[in-house]
C-alpha cells in the first residue's frame, strides 16, 4: 500500500504540502479562538456538498420549483440535507462575522496580510448575496416576494439600478427567468467567485504565515494535531446544532408563490438592521440606507489597515475595540428594535400565523393530491378552504358575516344580511323558525324580511300554539329543520342523515302540514314565485343558483330580492361576471364545508385494537 | 518590426479574437433580458357594473389576459389587480364617479391591501399607507415610505346595450420607487 502512495507522492509531491500544513505553527500556539477560519471553510464545503446533492432533484421554474423542493423534502434524507443546507447558510454568516471580528481584534490585517483582510471582507457581501439568491429558489411565497422587494431595492439605485434589477429578476416581472437567473448566480457564478476569493485568501494565509523564531523556551505546538483537534471540536459542535435543527424542523417551506395570497414579507434577520434604519428615509433617498450605507461601512472596514498605520499601537487597539463594540451594539439595537416592533404588532403575528397555515395546507394538499404540470400554485388556488374565506371577504362581507358562536370567523363591518355560518345545518334553519331569532341581526334582523311574511308566519305559528303547545311546536319545527337540512347534503352531515331517516321523513310530512308549502315550493308541493324553493335547500346546486342570480324565479323574483347582487348571471359573457365559474365553485364548496380534509384518526377507542385495516375500511 | 514582436502581436490578437468570440455573444445573451418584452397591446377591460360597487368601499378585481413568462404563454391568467373605489355619495357634482388604482405599491412593488382598521389602503411590506383617493396617508409620527400616491389608472363609465353602466379600466404598469409616475415601457 505504502508503495502506491510513494508513487503518487513522487508525481504530486503532496506530502510536502501536507507537511507544510501540519508543521505550521500559530504564533501564539494553538487556541480556541483560531478555530473560526477552519469552521468557515468546512461549512462552505458542506454547503457545496449538500447543494450539489439537491441539484440532482431541483428544477428551477415557476411551475416546478416549489414542487421539486417539496419532493426533495419527501425523498429519503432529503429533508435533512435541505435542512443542513438551510441552517448551515445562517451559521456561515454568524461564523463569518465572528471570524472577521477576531481578525480585527487580533490585528491580523497588518502588512503583508492586507489582501487576506480585503478578500475576507468581500466574502461578507458575497455570502449574503449567496443566501439571498438561494432563498427564493424554493418558489415559495416568502422567497419570491423577498426577491421582488430586493429587486426593487436594487432598482432604486440611480442610473445603474434599473438594468441591474432587470438582470436579477430576468425581465420586469418575477417569473421563470427570475428563478433561472437566481439559480445561475447561486450554483454557478457565486461559487466560482467565492471559490476564487477563497483560493486567494488561503494562498495568502499560507504564504504569510508567521515565521516563528524561538529565542528561548519551548517552541509553540504545531498545527497538527494541537490546533486541528480544536478546529474539529468546534466544527462538530456547530454541526451538532445545525443537524439538530435540520433533523427536528427541516428547512422551512412557505406556500407556493401566488400574488393573490395575503402575505407580509420581512427580510431575513441579517437585514433587519437596514429594514429598521430605512424607516426614517423615503422614496428617492432610501437607496442611501439600503445600498450606500452598507457599502460605505464595508469600505471603511477595508481601509482599517491604513488607519492602523497612522495610529499608535495602543490607540489602534482602542480604536478596533470601539469599532467592534459600536458595530455590535448598533446592530443588535437596530435588529432588536425591528423585531420587537413586529412581535408587538398583532397584525404581523396574525399574518405570520396565516402564512404558516397556508404552508401547512399546501404541503398537505401536495401529499394528498400531488402537484400537476400546471404547478404548485394551483394547489391552493383550487382549495375551497383557502380561497373560500378570501372570496367571502371580498364579495360577501359587505352584507354577510360568517361567524360561529364563539365569534370566530369573518365579521362584516355592517352586517345587513344573515350570518352564513353553518348555512343549511339544522341549527341554522331553526334560527329561521324561531320568532325571536328570525328577527335578530343573525338572520333577517337587518333585512326587509324582518317585517316579511316568513317572520309573521313563524310568529303566528307560536301564537296559535299557545303556551301549552309551544313545546310540541318546537319539537315539530326541530324535525322540519332536520328534514330541510338533509336537503343541503352537507358533507359533515351526510352520515348523520343516513342514521336519522325516520326523523327526516317525519319532518318532511310536518313541513307540508305546518303550512310551509303555502308559499314555498318543496318537491311536489307548493309553487315557485312567492318564496325561495326549499327543494334541495342550501345544497351545492341551490347555492350556486342563488349566488349566480338571486332574482331567478326559484329564489327572489321581481321585487322580492332585497339587495343581493347577481354574481354570475351572464352565462354568455362569463368574464363580465363578478365571480367566474371556478370562484363560484370554491365559495359554494366552502359554504358547504366541502374541502379536502385530513383522514380522521383511526378509531382507537374500540377495545379490539388489532382489527386489520381492510376490515376497518369496510366498516367506514 | 522584429520577428519576435510580431509573433507576440499575433498571439495577442488571436487570443483576443477567441475571447471576443465567446464574450460578445455572452454579453448580448445576458443583455437580452434588459430589453422589454411586455408588449401587451389592448389592456382595456370591462370590469364590473357600476351599480355593483358600493360608495366609498374599495373592491379589488383581477385583470385577466395572456401572460407571457419566458418560454410559457398562457391565456386567461391574472396579469394584474386593480382597486376600484366608487366615490362616496354626494361628494361632487360628477357624483359617483369611479377611480381605479393599480394594486402595485409605488414604493417596492408589493400588493397593496385594504386596511382592516379604517377606510384606507396599506402596503404590508413597508407600511406605505394611502387614502381612498390614492394620496399618501400620514399616520402619526410613522414615516410613510411611498414616493408618490397610488397609481391611478384611466377609468371610464360606459353604457351597454341593456342600459347598464359599466366600469372600464385601462390596465397599465408603472416604474416603482420614483416620485414621478412613469409608465413602464
Amino acid at each position: 500500500m505504502r508503495h502506491y502512495f510513494d508513487w503518487l507522492d513522487s508525481r504530486l509531491g503532496y506530502r510536502s504540502f501536507l507537511e507544510l500544513l501540519r508543521g505550521r505553527v500559530l504564533p501564539n500556539g494553538p487556541s480556541w479562538l483560531s478555530t473560526s477560519a477552519s469552521c468557515l471553510f468546512w461549512l462552505l464545503v458542506i454547503q457545496v456538498v449538500t447543494g450539489l446533492l439537491m441539484m440532482a432533484s431541483y428544477s428551477p421554474s415557476i411551475t416546478s420549483a416549489w414542487a421539486s423542493v417539496h419532493f426533495i423534502d419527501q425523498t429519503a434524507a432529503g429533508r435533512f440535507i435541505r435542512g443542513l443546507h438551510h441552517f448551515a447558510s445562517h451559521a456561515m454568516i454568524v461564523v463569518l462575522i465572528l471570524h472577521v471580528t477576531r481578525v480585527l481584534i487580533a490585528a491580523k490585517f497588518r502588512q503583508p496580510r492586507e489582501l487576506i483582510w480585503v478578500t475576507g471582507l468581500l466574502m461578507i457581501p458575497l455570502v449574503i448575496v449567496w443566501t439571498v439568491t438561494g432563498n427564493p429558489l424554493s418558489g415559495s411565497q416568502k422567497g419570491l416576494v423577498q426577491i421582488e422587494v430586493e429587486g426593487h431595492i436594487l432598482g432604486a439605485i440611480p442610473l445603474v439600478g434599473p438594468p441591474l434589477q432587470r438582470l436579477l429578476i430576468g425581465g420586469d416581472e418575477v417569473g421563470n427567468l427570475t428563478l433561472t437567473h437566481l439559480y445561475f448566480l447561486h450554483v454557478g457564478l457565486l461559487p466560482l467567485i467565492v471559490g476564487g476569493l477563497c483560493a486567494v485568501h488561503l494562498h495568502q494565509v499560507l504564504r504569510h504565515s508567521d515565521r516563528v523564531v524561538v529565542v528561548d523556551g519551548p517552541a509553540p505546538l504545531p498545527y497538527w494535531p494541537y490546533q486541528s483537534v480544536r478546529n474539529w471540536t468546534v466544527l462538530a459542535g456547530v454541526m451538532g446544532i445545525i443537524s439538530w435543527w435540520a433533523w427536528m424542523h427541516g428547512a422551512p417551506l412557505d406556500a407556493p408563490a401566488d400574488a393573490a395570497l395575503p402575505s407580509m414579507p420581512r427580510p431575513e434577520w441579517y437585514f433587519r438592521w437596514i429594514f429598521e434604519l430605512r424607516r426614517s428615509f423615503t422614496g428617492d433617498s432610501e437607496f442611501l440606507i439600503t445600498v450606500v450605507l452598507p457599502s460605505v461601512i464595508l469600505g471603511c472596514f477595508m481601509i482599517v489597515p491604513l488607519f492602523d498605520r497612522w495610529l499608535s499601537r495602543r490607540m489602534s487597539a482602542v480604536f478596533r475595540v470601539a469599532i467592534v463594540l459600536g458595530a455590535l451594539g448598533g446592530w443588535s439595537w437596530l435588529t432588536f428594535a425591528s423585531l420587537s416592533r413586529d412581535w408587538n404588532d398583532p397584525e404581523y403575528l396574525a399574518a405570520q400565523q396565516k402564512s404558516l397555515e397556508l404552508a401547512d395546507r399546501a404541503r398537505f394538499l401536495a401529499d394528498r393530491q400531488h402537484v400537476t404540470a400546471t404547478g404548485a400554485a394551483a394547489l391552493l388556488r383550487g382549495d375551497a378552504r383557502t380561497q373560500g374565506p378570501l372570496l367571502f371577504a371580498r364579495h360577501c362581507t359587505a352584507c354577510h358575516s360568517h361567524v360561529d358562536g364563539q365569534g370566530h370567523g369573518i365579521v362584516a363591518e355592517n352586517p345587513s344580511a344573515p350570518n352564513l355560518y353553518g348555512f343549511g345545518s339544522p341549527d341554522w334553519i331553526q334560527g329561521m323558525l324561531d320568532p325571536e331569532r328570525i328577527v335578530s341581526p343573525q338572520v333577517f334582523g337587518n333585512t326587509k324580511f324582518k317585517k316579511g311574511e316568513m317572520a309573521a308566519k313563524v310568529r303566528s305559528l307560536f301564537k296559535k300554539a299557545g303556551p301549552d303547545g309551544v313545546a310540541e311546536l318546537k319539537c315539530q319545527l326541530e324535525l322540519i329543520a332536520r328534514a330541510l337540512s338533509a336537503e343541503a347534503r352537507r358533507p359533515d352531515q351526510i352520515a348523520r342523515d343516513k342514521h336519522e331517516q325516520a326523523d327526516i321523513k317525519q319532518g318532511r310530512e310536518l313541513l307540508v302540514e305546518v303550512g310551509c308549502t303555502e308559499c314555498h315550493k318543496y318537491h311536489d308541493e307548493g309553487d315557485l314565485g312567492q318564496a325561495p324553493d326549499l327543494t334541495g335547500y342550501a345544497s351545492r346546486e341551490w347555492l350556486t343558483g342563488i349566488i349566480s342570480n338571486p332574482a331567478q324565479e326559484r329564489f327572489y323574483p321581481d321585487d322580492q330580492n332585497d339587495r343581493m347582487q347577481q354574481f354570475a348571471a351572464d352565462a354568455l359573457h362569463p368574464e363580465l361576471n363578478l365571480l367566474n365559474a371556478n370562484e363560484l365553485r370554491l365559495i359554494v364548496d366552502w359554504l358547504q364545508g366541502e374541502w379536502v380534509q385530513p383522514d380522521p384518526p383511526r378509531e382507537t377507542s374500540k377495545p379490539s385494537g388489532a382489527i386489520p385495516k381492510r376490515q376497518l375500511a369496510k366498516g367506514d | 518590426m522584429q520577428r519576435r514582436n510580431f509573433l507576440i502581436w499575433v498571439s495577442r490578437m488571436l487570443g483576443s479574437a477567441v475571447a471576443a468570440l465567446v464574450a460578445l455573444p455572452g454579453i448580448q445573451y445576458v443583455w437580452s433580458t434588459l430589453s422589454s418584452d411586455t408588449s401587451v397591446s389592448n389592456t382595456r377591460r370591462r370590469i364590473v357594473r357600476w351599480k355593483d360597487l358600493r360608495p366609498g368601499e374599495p373592491v379589488q378585481f383581477s385583470i385577466y389576459g395572456e401572460r407571457r413568462d419566458a418560454w410559457h404563454i398562457e391565456p386567461q391568467q391574472v396579469i394584474g389587480r386593480v382597486w376600484l373605489v366608487r366615490q362616496p355619495e354626494g361628494t361632487s357634482p360628477a357624483a359617483q364617479g369611479v377611480t381605479a388604482f393599480t394594486s402595485i405599491c409605488p414604493h417596492m412593488g408589493c400588493q397593496v391591501q385594504k386596511s382592516a382598521a379604517d377606510a384606507s389602503f396599506v402596503c404590508p411590506c413597508h407600511r406605505a399607507a394611502f387614502k381612498l383617493d390614492g394620496n399618501p396617508l400620514q399616520q402619526g409620527a410613522e414615516r410613510n415610505h411611498t414616493p408618490r400616491g397610488l397609481d391611478q389608472l384611466p377609468c371610464e363609465l360606459v353604457k351597454d346595450d341593456a342600459g347598464d353602466l359599466w366600469v372600464e379600466v385601462e390596465y397599465q404598469r408603472f416604474e416603482p420607487s420614483l416620485t414621478r409616475k412613469v409608465i413602464k415601457a
